[in-house]
């Protein structure tokens, strides 16, 4: 089995091979984590977007030279922070203090004073709602979706891991956590989606 | 098996490689759906912060920034078998244990070698630098330098091993059998070069004399 490292490697072979599709998988799975790491840098939400939105167009450029040899996430968030700090030269400001050693993984997601820059009152009323939303989804699964997807999502198990504390098979895991992620999926998605428009 | 069961299990990092590459090399709109509800699902539930992060003008603003850029096409390095295998055994528990034996060898074998220089293995690197760019003189001094730095590494190696050891590595090389001769009669000082000459049929070997300089 291989891991989320080596998958995204293949992800990027197949973008080294010309497939532009392949590079919105990776865009997609993390382009709201870079915009998260870059909420401790730049405080505007529309400086976080361009920021984003560069990086990715930065890594796509220079994906050729990408070896695997890190993690993918790895690389685009030095490329989302490098790019950041120089919007905040251009713009004339000091690059406020990065925690990179700690955060450069960018898995972590505490609060951060950063945050309340860029929150706005509809924001915050939609935040709110789509927490409550999730929380709702998730409590409404039955017991084993409910305790796969919440061992996988938020303490990071493996699907070999999470099959031994519920003593069954891989398969079964495998399987449990696609259909949990389903039924939230339903559930949240028309919070997520623009007025009259798909919104993913 | 569904295609976003294989999507799920893709975000996850727990798909085979097979299915991985059929899967991408089939990859269509519902596939790319699927990936990003799914991955926002994953991404809410680790904090609902992120909604405010979640813009589908955003994705849309890279989708259409992305297809004017020209197509990347980049010399594809595929891992080795040898590597793939590596990278396999390095993952597996048993893999950890040898590369953790081998890392207590390295350890070991590198504080033996600080502690026991191979003298000939120097003396070989001089060489290769003389023949380079490092003049006899030079060439003196280093040999100089490395016999001395050899005296005194001992002491600070491996207490109670290195003592023994330096009696076998310092042993001469050459046998009872063995004579040496000297091409040059009055060397001016004790420490100069020399370099052995053309074996001798009769086993003899010749050593000349190359710089007293210092």
């Amino acid at each position: 089995m291989s891991s989320d490292k080596d998958d995204d490697y293949l992800i990027v072979q197949r973008v080294q091979a010309g497939d532009k599709k392949a590079f919105n998988l990776l865009v997609s799975k993390y382009h709201r984590r870079v915009g998260r790491l870059l909420t401790r840098m730049v405080r505007n939400q529309e400086d976080i977007e361009e920021v984003v939105q560069e990086t990715f167009i930065k890594a796509y450029r220079a994906i050729g030279s990408f070896r695997g040899e890190s993690a993918f996430y790895t690389w685009i968030y030095r490329i989302a922070i490098n790019t950041a700090k120089n919007l905040l030269v251009n713009q004339g400001r000091r690059p406020s203090t990065l925690k990179e050693s700690n955060d450069e993984d960018g898995e972590t997601f505490e609060d951060n004073a950063a945050l309340s820059n860029i929150d706005t009152p509809e924001s915050l009323y939609q935040t709110k709602q789509i927490g409550e939303a999730v929380n709702e989804a998730i409590a409404a699964l039955p017991e084993e979706l409910r305790s796969a997807l919440v061992m996988r999502e938020i303490d990071g198990l493996s699907y070999e891991e999470i099959a031994q504390i519920m003593d069954c098979p891989i398969g079964t895991v495998r399987s449990r956590i696609f259909r949990a992620r389903e039924a939230v999926a339903v559930r949240i998605k028309p919070l997520l989606e623009p007025k009259g428009g798909k919104r993913w | 098996m569904s295609q976003k069961e294989n999507i799920s299990a893709l975000l996850d990092g727990e798909l085979e490689e097979s299915d991985l590459n059929r899967l991408l090399a089939n990859l269509n709109d519902e596939h790319l759906d699927a990936w990003h509800s799914y991955s926002a699902v994953g991404d809410l539930m680790r904090s609902s912060e992120l909604a405010t992060l979640h813009q589908i003008h955003l994705l849309e603003r890279i989708d259409l920034a992305l297809n004017a850029e020209p197509t990347v096409v980049a010399p594809v390095l595929k891992a080795s078998l040898t590597q793939k295998i590596a990278a396999k055994f390095a993952g597996s528990a048993s893999g950890r244990r040898f590369a953790a034996s081998l890392a207590a060898v390295g350890v070991l074998s590198f504080a033996l070698y600080q502690a026991i220089p191979p003298v000939d293995k120097e003396v070989q690197m001089v060489r290769v630098q003389a023949a380079q760019s490092v003049s006899d003189d030079e060439l003196a001094l280093w040999q100089e330098y490395f016999m001395a730095h050899q005296q005194n590494s001992i002491r600070g190696g491996l207490a109670g091993v290195s003592p023994i050891a330096r009696v076998e590595a310092d042993r001469p090389l050459m046998t009872s059998t063995e004579r040496v001769g000297m091409g040059v009669a009055a060397p001016a000082e004790w420490m100069n070069v020399w370099e052995p000459a053309s074996p001798q049929m009769n086993g003899e070997v010749q050593f000349n004399y190359v710089s007293a300089n210092r």
